[in-house]
């Protein structure tokens, strides 16, 4: 544990003594901090049209149309739109993890240590998690005063954020394997890009699909399993399937890294 | 090579699956991307493949098949553990607690119902869940209310294809009377228990004949909804033709003047006050371009109007664009009962309000305009010289700018023990049919009448759709929040990494 604790030291030093991670931090409070100001005017405005002309038409006054709610007129787009970001943003930061070190030529030293696979591994990929905490707590200010401030619920602010998370977690896993496998930087970035962007969502291929094949493609999409957490609802199945997809890379990158012995 | 090819295989798929995602359908470009992609992989891997054959012997070979297996291990455990995942279907629903609490005037009607009510629900309870969730909680809150939950298979062939078209159902029963709710929503369930349970005590009386709004009117500018209200909530309502009795009937508790557009006659005006003298309760509604009615009687105790509109082009609960003589108005005195309840979240629509002007210490204001709100002189053409100078304004009010007061009460001992309470309101419209259901102006009626009533107890907040009617932040918290959040933050992170990032490069 000790010498997953001094990867995980030795890479979070790296990680935040690069730009990258500023640039991320900070594309990532100022998107979310727009995307969501801009959601809620919208829906303040929707609601009060509404008021308006419900009242004058005296048809179900009083009584919002499904789906005009904040979850899934503020929330839910919110975090669809954090999630493209993260999509956008993670591969950068998890493109020079491993590839760093045979860029830099550092990679034999670490190999040479007494330090297992799965030490390394383990060491880099918190390293990478508790980065991506950092980046939901930053997304996570403005919803969060929000609620503060309005005694909102907070439930589904919470779910949201946790579904983000997950969300990141299992796109930095892609990341990383990415990176572990490839041979430099450029193509890390470039391959973790076209995984995500092959596995975020499936449903247009559903056309050409029966209906056995969609429950499949329609289970294997990320934005299907992030669909509950803006709703407040946190789904075991979501939970299950975001850390299966992080044990996954995690467990590949491990394997990447053997090979890299043979060398 | 290989990585030559591999990356790019991701360049061809990262823009193939992106111009998907953006177009919605695959276009000839697109296909012609993810084509090219599955081509370059299977070229790389080939390629991959025989130069790992021509360099492995011995040791390495193995090494490499013991990584083989790995990976087959760990894609393995990955599928299953994905399997599972989709076998599994335990939730936790974290906005049921707060969103299904009943509130706080929903409360109080249950604990008080008066009659035994026989809730029937039906519905497919896998598809209306949360449905079923608020409704019992109406169940929990009296013992008066027993629920009943029938599956659709129970009901009659037409009764379930009724249900399949609307989703649910639930019907009250009580004394021999049904009645549908129209809604599954805490208002529409309280509505309809208030239809079986409110007895009329106190009797309204609106004064007829100056031109005020119909009673029984439905279109936008009667009065129809809020007679039902009233009526809903055990106020029993009607018409006071004043100027053919001898003075206001016993029967009446409270008499609303409802924006006449005549004057009254003096002798209205006569019984008017001797009602009052009595302890009556007055209701006034009043509009620009109308005569303030009773007007001697409420320039005697502190309150006039100026003939004029208030102007409030900045919304001041939403932030958009509004008329400017419709304002939304959100600022309450908290100490009076009237609008105890309402904060700055909780607005109310008004339309063409007039600014009320208060006199001495007897007149209570307790709804005021926006701070940025004016007022512009209501146009009238048969009046000479300046309207503004004759009036004697306050001098807070000749500034022209707001806040001017738009709800005020007058309460004062008199000689028959009660005390006599006046209510006015420099609007008619907001308790009309066309905004009544806007925002919380219902619950600003209503709570002036029940403080009339000597009903302070009643007065709440009535259930609104969830908790979405109110504001998630007001515009001074967003603009507060984007200044400091979404602009500072940022830009102090960004700092913070130029600052490292020159630091390391001086090492």
């Amino acid at each position: 544990m000790r010498a997953v604790l001094t990867v995980l030291r030795k890479e979070l030093t790296g990680l935040f003594a690069s730009p990258i991670a500023y640039i991320a931090l900070t594309a990532m409070a100022l998107s979310m901090s727009l995307f969501f100001l801009d959601n809620l005017k919208a829906f303040n405005t929707q609601i009060m049209l509404l008021q308006t002309r419900t009242a004058f038409d005296q048809i179900g006054a009083g009584v919002l149309p499904p789906g005009l709610n904040l979850f899934e007129q503020v929330l839910l787009p919110t975090v669809t739109e954090t999630a493209l970001v993260l999509l956008a943003v993670i591969p950068l930061i998890t493109m020079g993890m491993f590839c760093e070190e045979r860029t830099r030529r550092t990679d034999e030293l670490l190999l040479t240590l007494p330090l297992s696979d799965t030490q390394v591994a383990a060491g880099k990929f918190l390293a990478t998690f508790v980065f991506l905490i950092a980046v939901v707590a930053i997304t996570a200010l403005l919803p969060a005063i929000s609620a503060v401030h309005t005694g909102l619920d907070p439930g589904p602010i919470l779910a949201s954020l946790l579904g983000l998370l997950l969300l990141s977690f299992a796109l930095a896993s892609l990341g990383l394997l990415c990176s572990a496998l490839a041979t430099n930087q450029l193509v890390a970035a470039l391959s973790a890009y076209a995984v995500s962007m092959a596995i975020l969502d499936f449903s247009w291929m559903m056309e050409f699909t029966g209906n056995a094949a969609d429950r499949v493609l329609q289970f294997l999409s990320l934005m299907t399993h992030m669909a509950s957490f803006p709703r407040g609802v946190i789904s075991l199945a979501d939970i299950v399937y975001f850390m299966a997809l992080a044990l996954g890379g995690f467990l590949l990158a491990r394997v990447s890294l053997a090979l890299e012995r043979i060398h | 090579m290989a990585t030559f090819l591999f990356s790019l295989a991701c360049v061809a798929l990262a823009f193939g699956l992106g111009g998907v995602y953006l177009s919605k359908e695959p276009g000839p470009t697109a296909i012609g991307n993810l084509l090219m992609a599955g081509i370059l992989i299977i070229s790389a891997i080939l390629v991959s493949v025989v130069s790992v054959r021509r360099r492995q012997v011995g040791l390495a070979r193995r090494a490499w098949g013991r990584a083989f297996v790995h990976a087959v291990i760990a894609a393995i455990m990955t599928g299953g553990i994905l399997v599972a995942a989709s076998r599994l279907t335990y939730e936790w629903d974290l906005t049921k607690p707060r969103i299904y609490t009943l509130s706080e005037f929903s409360r109080q009607v249950l604990e008080e119902l008066p009659v035994d009510i026989d809730a029937v629900y039906a519905g497919n309870p896998a598809a209306s869940g949360q449905e079923r969730v608020l409704i019992e909680r109406f169940a929990q809150a009296s013992d008066r209310f027993r629920l009943r939950i029938v599956s659709p298979q129970e009901l009659s062939p037409e009764a379930a294809r009724q249900i399949e078209r609307s989703g649910s159902q639930l019907v009250f029963y009580s004394g021999g009377r049904a009645r549908r709710v129209p809604a599954i929503t805490e208002r529409y369930i309280i509505q309809t228990v208030l239809d079986f349970s409110m007895r009329a005590n106190t009797t309204l009386c609106f004064v007829s004949g100056h031109g005020e709004p119909s009673l029984d009117g439905h279109g936008a500018k009667g009065l129809s909804a809020l007679r039902g209200n009233l009526e809903r909530e055990g106020f029993q309502t009607s018409g006071l033709l004043l100027a053919a009795q001898a003075g206001v009937p016993d029967a009446c508790e409270i008499v609303v003047i409802a924006a006449p557009e005549r004057e009254l006659l003096p002798v209205e005006r006569d019984s008017l006050k001797s009602f009052l003298s009595g302890g009556g309760r007055l209701l006034v509604f009043s509009e620009p371009g109308r005569p303030l009615e009773p007007k001697e009687l409420l320039e005697e105790i502190g309150v006039s109007a100026l003939d004029a509109v208030v102007v409030d082009e900045e919304s001041s609960l939403f932030g958009s664009e509004a008329k400017g003589t419709e304002p939304i108005v959100n600022r309450f005195a908290d100490y009076h009962p009237v609008v105890q309840g309402l904060t700055e979240r909780t607005g109310v629509v008004l339309s063409g309000a007039r600014p009320l002007i208060l006199r001495g210490a007897g007149p209570k204001g307790f709804l005021y305009s926006d701070r940025t709100s004016r007022f512009e002189m209501f146009a009238d053409e048969t009046r000479e010289g300046d309207p503004l100078s004759e009036m004697a304004l306050p001098s807070w009010m000749q500034r022209g700018s707001g806040p001017f007061p738009l709800g005020a009460s007058v309460q004062w001992p008199t000689d028959s023990g009660k005390e006599a309470r006046i209510v006015v309101f420099g609007d008619i419209d907001f308790a009309t049919n066309r905004l009544l259901g806007a925002l919380y102006n219902e619950d600003l009626v209503m709570n002036a009448v029940y403080y009339l009533a000597d009903r302070e107890d009643r007065i709440r907040i009535r259930p609104k759709v969830e908790d979405l009617y109110q504001a998630p932040l007001i515009p001074e918290e967003t603009f507060a929040a984007f200044n400091s959040l979404a602009l500072l933050i940022p830009e102090m992170i960004l700092v913070l990494g130029l600052f490292i990032w020159f630091r390391r490069r001086r090492l």
